[in-house]
Formats: structure tokens, C-alpha cells, sequence
């Protein structure tokens, strides 16, 4: 439905904003209330949405624990509540990185026995080979694994949009370029690539995110524009050209809205990979270093100790394969719920 | 008269959706004899495609076959009864599978679909596909079939039949898909050729190219048809017959020029009345008010009641049949209430106001929608 | 013939983008903070000792001489000397390269093996307990991380049953003498093929759940299309139909996924080569990477690289070989 313009004579920037804002709007509404409700009837979607709102509150709650507090803690006026880097664990049960003396190491999960004794319920999945309690470990990997997964895939996707909309938009030799420097970057396969791009800056988890991040760009950058090739042909594109609106505008406004819903599919599903790739690196020694609980960094660790305690090794990988179910379920809920009208 | 090739009688198909039951064909009768061309005409949504791909049992799920009795060649395609709770099945007068995959699809009865874009196979040679359905059913040798097949290409019309065989369909126009589609259909040398709006996808003058084909193979092989469409114009160039139906009911059933210079339903005059006609001037088109009505919820009493000018009230209480209305003097049929084979009190009854739908108006002008 | 020219041309495409690849490890690698030789040297070496090396390494010279000698010694096959090793870097490949493409190859092989037949019966069976069941067991799979699965896989079938190799993997070539337990041909290739199976499952699950879901949901689509309809109208049988008409044509999409997964397949080599203490290129770069010696670090990611752009090539040749309008593109 069309706007109601005040004067027609009127073409100044206003009008033509309030067009815009109209047609965009209208849109992008009959997007979003649809979409949920349709995941909300697929059950393996909504479950999938579930695991990972739940693992999103734990990765938050566990990150204002961990960095939150510590940062906190510089400050007198908070270190006088006793505030400090893992409070709430402290409080609730321990610290996550502590070793106290005397606790048994490489416990195995309560109700099992090994050589180095038997389970309990203090240490409910067991103790790793420091004495650390496996379960509270695990929770605050979530952190890692949520945060970085999605910082990651955000990078991908951020740099992926700009190059995409502007490669698609103005074609060209720029198309051209952008297109070759994409293809150039996938020839690497994924996980050689972020290991060199870790060879050349670093080995720290923030060079690891931002390798993931730009080796995922082109997978973003084709999909985008190709949207943004086939939406630059649609009328009301060509409407907003021809009442004068700024190139910069069309973009934003236009064509990036309309191009979102595959790209939803895609950043969540890539997520799902992100956090394979990270827990990957992890294992490898390129993620995150000890003490900070890492899943990837704790099937490193439980690889020496195969035999003497397994289970060590099956419970991070198990939060893997959960997390990314999850992310899997609902990105192909997701797919489900905008394809049949993407077709429309 | 002897008996028909292809006799339908009161068939039903349902589809069974999330949203509800749609009725698509909720009982139709016709007949085909040997020799003729009949017609099945009606908008985009009226159940023809579906009532066509029934005849085979080609009814694909969430879609079946619930009611009614498909004869062909005094064999029972299908018959479909209700037991005792409602519930429809088949009756064992119906031939089953195996018998009809071996003796009657492509040998018997072969159809043509609408899309010649998508109906063959992209990764196979034109030749290929031929042959193979040639060979199934006329038990040739690959030999044999191979050369049958690349004379029916020559008989349809493609030039350089014999080093085309071995292209692949993208490698053709639609016209010439067309023809090869006809071409297979024919080489099976069935006594019924089904043609689901086989000239819709194509442009006018390719149209008119098939028709004349059709025309001219028809005579030479003798061969009836089912020609499903909804333009009218094609009607009156190739139709021995003509069924029109809306919303899963046939609403008229003539010989050709019957229907057209005496039209007894009010929907086939609104018809004929929408097609614009290149030599006269008209003041303003004369598009059929409003739309068709979904099939999941159609409306009470007589279906086109909503959108028909001699609407009365007594339309809304009866659903017609299709009844003889010239007392036998010639094979036409309306399911009409105004007519004396009808006895209610359609002249006693008040008009009906239909005015225009909330929503576009709908002819039968030759535009395709995508429904 | 067509095939053959559309085959040639993706070689010659593919030339300038591993010229990109090379461009970018250059680029990265010389990016890096820090100087291989100071590394190597140790903490504040001798002046006179870094120039040495230096020199001996061309690291004196400016980047785009640099580059352009790569260049020119790459296409020679010479890629400069492992600071390690000391030894040619092309020969360090060379003797880790066929582990590594034997393990891609026999997985590459049991995913397609066990996959198309699961996807074909499932789609087949669409919405009885089988198709379900494949379809959690294939979602599963491509979401697990497959380091942890071979890790189980060791703990379930090296040390609990004690019935299969955790470590290395010996080629199915090798000289009896070089392999203990194996006094013939025949019982290298059973050595061989014990140390390949984990591995091998290890990396191909995640492949083989990916080609599952593809081939299913293609040929659900596939068997709705109009031909297929055709077909079942002119009295093909059924099983001909998913045979013959149905099969093909479903591959196509199942081919092209199979390209995107040769880059998730080669990451997976990395890891699983590290968990089985695998002496292929993947462990080569994980640990020339840990001692920052940069020239193993490029020639490998190229080598990868490498391997990657021909596999994909391969790809796209078969996709062209089934469909005949990639190569055949005139219309008339």
C-alpha cells in the first residue's frame, strides 16, 4: 500500500525519507511476526531455540563472572563486597580455575570407579587432572564457546554485508575485484586459512575470533550479493533511484533489509561451525589458554588421560554436539519458516 | 450409439491439507467417444488439471481420488466407494497398479502436461527419452524404437530429426519441446491423449502452429482427446465437445458450437462475454465480477451464485447437476436452476445483488496465473 | 568434445586464483610481528649472526623481490628450506602428503558410499521411522566436532576392545619388511587397512551426514518434478523411476555440496591427523606453526590449497559430466 504523500510538489529530502521509511517498514513487518510463529511450531526449531537461549544466558551470566567482576574488582568501592574475578562461582560452589589441595584428580563421573577413586556427588561428571570439578568447567566454557562462535560469525557477516551489498550493488570492476579477492580467500580451505592467519598475528583467542571472522567473509559476501543483484532489479529499487534517493540509502535501506532473511540462515548456521572451528583450535593449542575453561582445551587435556579416566573426554565434546544441534535445529527452522515465502 | 472410449461418472478427488479438506473436483460426468476432441475449459483453480491426472490415477498425495468411477474401453480405471463409516475405498472392479502401469499408461491413454520446459528430463537426450517410452510401450526393439522415434520427430515437425535425436532438451525452443512431447504421445499410438493445457506456456503464434499440428494428427491417426484449457479461443478452433467447469463442478457440457451461439449457463456467457475480440471496439472490457472462490470453502447452493448477474435467491439454496435443457434435441447440458429441467422456484425468487468481489476481476483473456 | 574443453578451462581458472592464494600467505606471513631468525636465534642474538641468516634466507630483500623469487622457485617446485629441518620444504610435503590424501580419499569414499544409498532409502521412505531416524542420526552428525569422535572412537575400540590401531597409518604400498606384523602384500594392506578404518570413519562421519541430508531432500524434490511424472504416465516402473530418472538428476545438488565440504573435509584432516598422531600435512603445519617456521607454513597452506582447487575442479567436472548444460551452453 502506497503512502500518503502530502504534496507531491514537495520532492525534498522529507517526503522522499517518509516514502522510504514507509515501504521499508511495511516490509520488514510482515517478516518478522511470521517467521517466529512458523519456528515456533517446528519443534525440533524451537527446542534448538531453547538449548541455545539457554546457553546464551549462561555464556552471559558466566561472562559478567568472569570479566565483569574481575574488571570490577580494580575499583575499591566494589572489592570492599568482597567482589572478585569468579564471585559467583566462589559463592555457589568454587572457582573454576582454582586447584584446591587435596582434591582428588581424574575423578571419574559419580556412581563410577577408577584408579584414582570413585565418583561423588561433589564432583557430579568428576574432576579433571587437576583437581578441577569438570561440570563447573564446562559451564563456563559455554562462555567461550557462545561468545566467540557468535563475535566471530558477526565479523564474517559484517565484513560479508559491506563487501556484498557494494560489490552487488555497483557491479563493475568493483564486483569484479571483490569477487576475485573472495574467491582467492575460499581456494584456502576454512581452517588452514585461520591457522595461518594465527601463524602470521598470534596465538591468542582474539586472533583466532578474527581469523574465523575474516575466513568466513566470502561465504557472507556471495550470498549477499547475490541478493542484492537480484533485489537491484526490483521496482521499487528502481523507484527510489528514479525519486533521487542516495545510492548509500538504497542500500541500507532497501536492499540489505530484504537480503536478511537468508543471511539469518546462514549466521546462525555458521555459528553452529564457528564453534567447532574455535573448540578445533582449542584442541590444537590456538584457542584460549589455561586456566579459562575452554570445551576444545579440555578434550586437549583428556586426550592424555584416555585410559586411565574416558569419561573426561566425553562430556566437552558432548556440550559441543548439543550446542551445535542446537544452532543447527534452529537455523534450519529458520530456513523452513522464510523459504516457502522467499519462493512467493 | 456405441459406448464411449472414456466414460467418467460423479468423480471426487479431495486434497487433505493443514488448512483443511479441499474439494478440487467434486463430482464431475463426462464422456469421451472415439475419434472426438473434447474440451475441459474453466479458470486457473476450477480442478480441470486435477480432474485430467485423475483418469491415470496420477492424483499425487495430499491429493486423492474419494469418489466416483473412471471407465475406459469397458475396463474400471477406478472406482471408488464409502463403507459403512464414510470412509472411500477402492471397490475390485478397479484394475490394479501393475495392469494399469503395463496396459494403460502410455499404451493406451498417454498424456501431454502443460509445461514443456519442465516435463522432460534434463540430463537425457530428447532421442533417448523418446525411445525408451516408445520401446515400453509398443514392445519394439531399441532398434526398432529408435527409429520409430526419430520418425515421429520428422512427423511433428523438427527439422533435422535424425541428428537432433541426440540433443538435449535445453537444446530446443519450447515450440519445438512441445512438438516432442506430442511426438512421444503419439508414437505410443493410444487410443486417448490427454493435453493438459499444452499450448499455455507458449506464445501465439507457436500456439497456433501446435493446433494445426494437433489438427492434422488427429485426422491421420483417428486418435480422441482430452484437451484441458482456458482459453477460449483454442476451444473453438479444435473442439468437437466442450465441458466447462467452476469450482470443481462441471457448470456445462456441449457440442462446440452449441455453447457458443447458445449458451445456457450464465458463467459459460460470462465467458464468452470477458474474451476481447480483435475486430470490434468496445467502450470498456467486460471482466467477470470478482474472484473464484477458494475450493477448500466454496460457497453454498450454486457455486458461481456469488459472482453471476441472474443471481436469484433460490440460488443460494440449491446446488444444481448438470441436467439435459433442450429436452433432447441436442447433447446439452447446464447445471443452471433457471431452466425448466429444474423444478424450483427460480422465477418466483428476488435478484440477488452480486457486486464486484473485494478484489480484482478476473477474464478468461488469455492471462496465466500463478496459482 | 565439450567435457574436455570445459575441463581445461576450469585448470586454466584456477591458475590465477592459487596465484591470488599465493599473494595472500605472502602477504600474511610477512605480516607477522616478529623475525623467524631472531626466533630462532634466541633472545638478543648476535648482530653479525641475525645478518647471516638473514642474508642466507633472503629476508634481507624487499617484499616484492621476495615475492616475484617465490614465485619463480615455486613454479620450479622449490619452496624455499623448512627453518627446522633444514631441509627443502617440497620434500617435507612430499613425505607427508600421501597420508594425508589417503586419509581424505578413503573418507571421501566411505561418506559417498554409505551416504547416497541412505539418502536415496530415506527419501524413499519419507516419514516412516527410517527416514526419521536418519535424518536425527545425520543431523547429529554433521553438528559433532569430529576430533571428539575419534577420540571415542579410540577409547571404545583401541583400548577398551583392544581390536584396532590408535596411532599412524600405514600405506597400503609399503614394503612387507617396513611393516611389523605383515609378511606379505596382503598383509600390509590388512595392517593398513586396521590403522586407516578409525581415521577414516572419524573424518568421513561429519561428510557423510552432509551428503545424507543433501541427497534426501534432492531427491524428494527431484521426484516431484514434472519429468518424473511424465515418466509414471507413460508406465516406467517405479523402481526405474528412482533409478534411472530420479537418481541422476538429484546427484547434481549432491555434487556441489560435495565441493563446499572438501574445505570442512581438509580442516578435518588437520585435526584428525592430530588425534591419531597421523604424520600427514596437517600435523606439519600444526606444528610449523608452533615453531613459526614460516617457510613450512606457506608451502603447506599453497599445498592445501592446492589440493583443495583440484578437488573442487574434479567437482565441477563431474557436475558437468551429468549435466549437459554446463558444457554443452548453445541453445537454439
Amino acid at each position: 500500500m502506497a503512502t500518503t504523500h502530502s504534496d507531491s510538489e514537495t520532492i525534498g529530502s522529507e517526503s522522499v525519507d517518509d516514502a522510504e521509511q514507509s515501504v521499508s517498514s511495511v516490509e520488514a513487518r510482515v517478516g518478522w511476526r511470521y517467521t517466529l510463529a512458523q519456528v515456533r511450531k517446528d519443534p525440533t526449531a524451537f527446542a534448538g531455540f531453547i538449548i541455545i537461549a539457554v546457553a546464551s544466558v549462561v555464556a552471559v551470566v558466566t561472562t559478567i563472572d568472569a570479566v565483569v567482576f574481575e574488571y570490577l574488582a580494580q575499583y575499591q568501592v566494589f572489592a570492599q563486597f568482597g567482589v572478585e574475578k569468579y564471585w559467583l562461582a566462589k559463592t555457589l560452589w568454587m572457582s573454576p580455575t582454582a586447584e584446591p589441595a587435596g582434591t582428588p584428580t581424574l575423578l571419574p563421573p559419580v556412581g563410577m570407579e577408577n584408579t584414582f577413586g570413585q565418583g561423588t556427588w561433589a564432583h557430579p561428571l568428576g574432576t579433571d587432572d587437576r583437581g578441577r570439578d569438570i561440570l563447573l568447567r564446562l559451564i563456563y566454557g559455554t562462555r567461550i564457546a557462545i561468545l566467540v562462535g557468535v563475535l566471530a560469525t558477526a565479523i564474517g557477516l559484517v565484513g560479508g554485508m559491506v563487501i556484498g551489498a557494494v560489490s552487488g550493488y555497483y557491479g563493475g570492476w568493483t564486483d569484479d575485484v571483490l569477487m576475485r579477492l573472495a574467491e582467492t580467500l575460499y581456494a584456502i580451505p576454512f581452517l588452514v586459512l585461520v591457522l595461518a592467519f594465527i601463524a602470521a598475528f598470534g596465538r591468542s583467542i582474539t586472533f583466532a575470533m578474527i581469523g574465523v571472522g575474516v575466513a568466513s567473509i566470502p561465504k557472507f559476501a556471495r550470498l549477499i550479493r547475490s541478493r542484492v543483484v537480484s533485489v537491484r532489479e526490483d521496482e521499487y529499487v528502481e523507484a527510489a533511484k528514479a525519486a533521487g534517493v542516495r545510492d548509500r540509502n538504497i542500500i541500507l535501506r532497501h536492499v540489505i533489509p530484504n537480503s536478511f532473511a537468508p543471511v539469518l540462515v546462514q549466521a546462525t548456521l555458521q555459528v553452529g561451525t564457528a564453534i567447532i572451528i574455535i573448540a578445533g583450535l582449542s584442541f590444537l593449542g590456538f584457542g584460549i589458554q589455561p586456566p579459562t575453561p575452554s570445551w576444545g582445551q579440555m578434550l586437549s587435556v583428556s586426550r592424555n588421560y584416555m585410559i586411565q579416566n574416558p569419561w573426561f573426554s566425553v562430556w566437552p565434546g558432548l556440550c559441543i554436539l548439543i550446542t551445535v544441534v542446537a544452532f543447527n535445529m534452529f537455523g534450519d527452522g529458520l530456513r523452513d519458516a522464510l523459504d516457502p515465502r522467499l519462493n512467493n | 450409439m456405441s459406448a464411449p472410449l472414456l466414460r467418467v461418472d460423479d468423480l471426487e478427488v479431495q486434497f487433505f491439507t493443514e488448512d483443511g479438506v479441499v474439494r478440487a473436483v467434486d463430482g464431475i460426468s463426462f464422456d469421451v467417444r472415439e475419434g472426438e476432441l473434447v474440451g475441459l475449459v474453466g479458470e486457473s483453480g476450477a480442478g480441470k488439471s486435477v480432474a485430467v491426472s485423475a483418469i491415470m490415477r496420477l492424483v499425487e498425495s495430499p491429493g486423492r481420488i474419494v469418489g466416483g468411477r473412471i471407465e475406459f474401453k469397458g475396463e474400471t480405471l477406478i472406482e471408488v466407494e464409502r463403507d459403512d463409516d464414510g470412509e472411500p475405498y477402492r471397490t475390485d472392479a478397479t484394475i490394479p497398479d501393475g495392469e494399469l502401469r503395463e496396459r494403460i499408461r502410455g499404451r493406451e491413454i498417454a498424456i501431454i502436461f502443460q509445461d514443456p520446459m519442465e516435463s522432460l528430463n534434463p540430463v537425457f537426450t530428447v532421442g533417448g527419452q523418446l525411445r525408451e517410452f516408445i520401446e515400453l510401450n509398443r514392445d519394439l526393439s531399441e532398434r526398432e524404437a529408435r527409429e520409430t522415434a526419430v520418425q515421429m520427430l520428422r512427423e511433428v515437425g523438427i527439422p533435422e530429426a535424425a541428428a537432433r535425436y541426440d540433443d538435449y532438451p535445453h537444446q530446443f525452443s519450447g515450440g519445438m519441446r512441445q512438438r516432442v512431447l506430442i511426438a512421444m504421445a503419439l508414437a505410443c499410438e493410444p487410443s486417448l491423449i490427454i493435453a493438459d493445457e499444452p499450448t499455455t506456456a507458449l506464445d501465439v503464434t507457436v500456439e497456433a502452429q501446435i493446433l494445426d499440428l494437433v489438427d492434422e494428427l488427429q485426422e491421420r491417426y483417428d486418435t480422441s482427446f482430452v484437451w484441458v484449457t482456458h482459453d477460449m479461443g483454442v476451444v473453438a478452433e479444435i473442439c468437437d465437445r466442450v465441458n466447462v467447469m467452476y469450482l470443481g463442478e462441471i457448470v456445462e457440457q456441449a457440442p462446440v458450437d452449441d455453447l457458443f451461439y447458445d449458451t445456457q449457463h450464465p458463467y459459460t456467457e460470462a465467458l464468452l462475454d470477458s474474451v476481447p475480440r480483435p475486430d470490434e471496439t468496445v467502450e470498456e472490457l467486460n471482466p467477470i465480477k470478482g474472484v473464484m472462490p477458494e475450493a477448500i470453502n466454496p460457497p453454498a447452493g450454486c457455486r458461481f451464485h456469488t459472482r453471476c448477474p441472474a443471481a436469484r435467491e433460490a440460488c443460494k439454496t440449491t446446488n444444481p447437476d448438470c441436467r439435459d435443457v433442450t429436452d433432447g434435441v441436442t447433447e446439452h447440458r447446464a447445471a443452471c436452476i433457471k431452466h425448466d429441467a429444474f423444478e424450483t422456484a427460480y422465477e418466483g425468487s428476488p435478484p440477488l445483488e452480486t457486486g464486484a468481489g473485494g478484489g480484482f476481476d478476473v477474464s478468461l483473456s488469455g492471462g496465466e496465473t500463478d496459482d | 568434445m565439450s567435457l574436455l574443453r570445459y575441463s581445461g578451462r576450469r585448470v586454466v581458472q584456477a591458475v590465477p586464483v592459487l596465484l591470488g592464494v599465493v599473494a595472500i600467505t605472502f602477504a600474511l606471513v610477512n605480516a607477522a610481528p616478529g623475525n623467524p631468525v631472531e626466533i630462532m636465534l634466541g633472545p638478543s642474538p648476535n648482530q653479525a649472526a641475525v645478518e647471516t641468516l638473514k642474508a642466507k634466507y633472503g629476508l634481507d630483500q624487499p617484499l616484492h623481490v621476495r615475492f616475484w623469487k617465490y614465485l619463480v622457485n615455486l613454479v620450479q617446485l622449490d619452496m624455499g628450506r623448512s627453518i627446522y629441518y633444514d631441509a627443502p620444504v617440497t620434500t617435507k610435503i612430499a613425505q607427508r602428503l600421501p597420508q594425508t590424501i589417503l586419509l581424505m580419499v578413503s573418507s571421501f569414499a566411505f561418506a559417498i558410499a554409505t551416504a547416497v544409498p541412505l539418502g536415496v532409502i530415506s527419501a524413499k521412505r519419507r516419514n516412516k521411522p527410517t527416514d526419521h531416524v536418519t535424518r536425527i542420526v545425520s543431523l547429529v552428525g554433521v553438528s559433532t566436532p569430529s576430533f571428539w569422535i575419534g577420540l571415542i572412537l579410540i577409547i571404545l575400540f583401541s583400548y577398551n576392545l583392544g581390536v584396532l590401531p590408535a596411532t599412524n597409518l600405514v600405506m597400503p604400498w609399503a614394503h612387507p619388511s617396513t611393516v611389523t606384523g605383515a609378511g606379505t602384500r596382503l598383509g600390509v594392506l590388512y595392517v593398513a587397512g586396521a590403522h586407516l578404518l578409525l581415521p577414516m570413519l572419524s573424518l568421513g562421519t561429519l561428510q557423510m551426514a552432509a551428503i545424507t541430508r543433501i541427497e534426501r531432500s534432492s531427491m524428494l524434490e527431484v521426484l516431484s518434478d514434472d519429468y518424473v511424472r511424465l515418466a509414471r504416465a507413460y508406465g516406467v516402473k517405479e523402481r526405474t523411476i528412482l533409478r534411472k530418472h530420479a537418481f541422476r538428476n538429484a546427484q547434481l545438488p549432491v555434487i556441489t555440496i560435495i565441493g563446499l565440504q572438501l574445505t570442512t573435509a581438509i580442516g578435518g584432516a588437520v585435526l584428525t591427523e592430530t588425534v591419531f598422531e597421523i604424520n600427514g600435512m596437517g600435523r606439519l603445519i600444526v606444528s610449523s606453526i608452533s615453531r613459526q617456521d614460516f617457510p613450512v607454513v606457506m608451502g603447506t597452506t599453497f599445498v592445501f590449497a592446492l589440493v583443495f582447487v583440484v578437488g573442487v575442479i574434479i567437482t565441477d567436472i563431474s557436475y558437468a559430466y551429468i549435466d549437459p548444460r554446463v558444457s554443452y551452453g548453445d541453445q537454439e
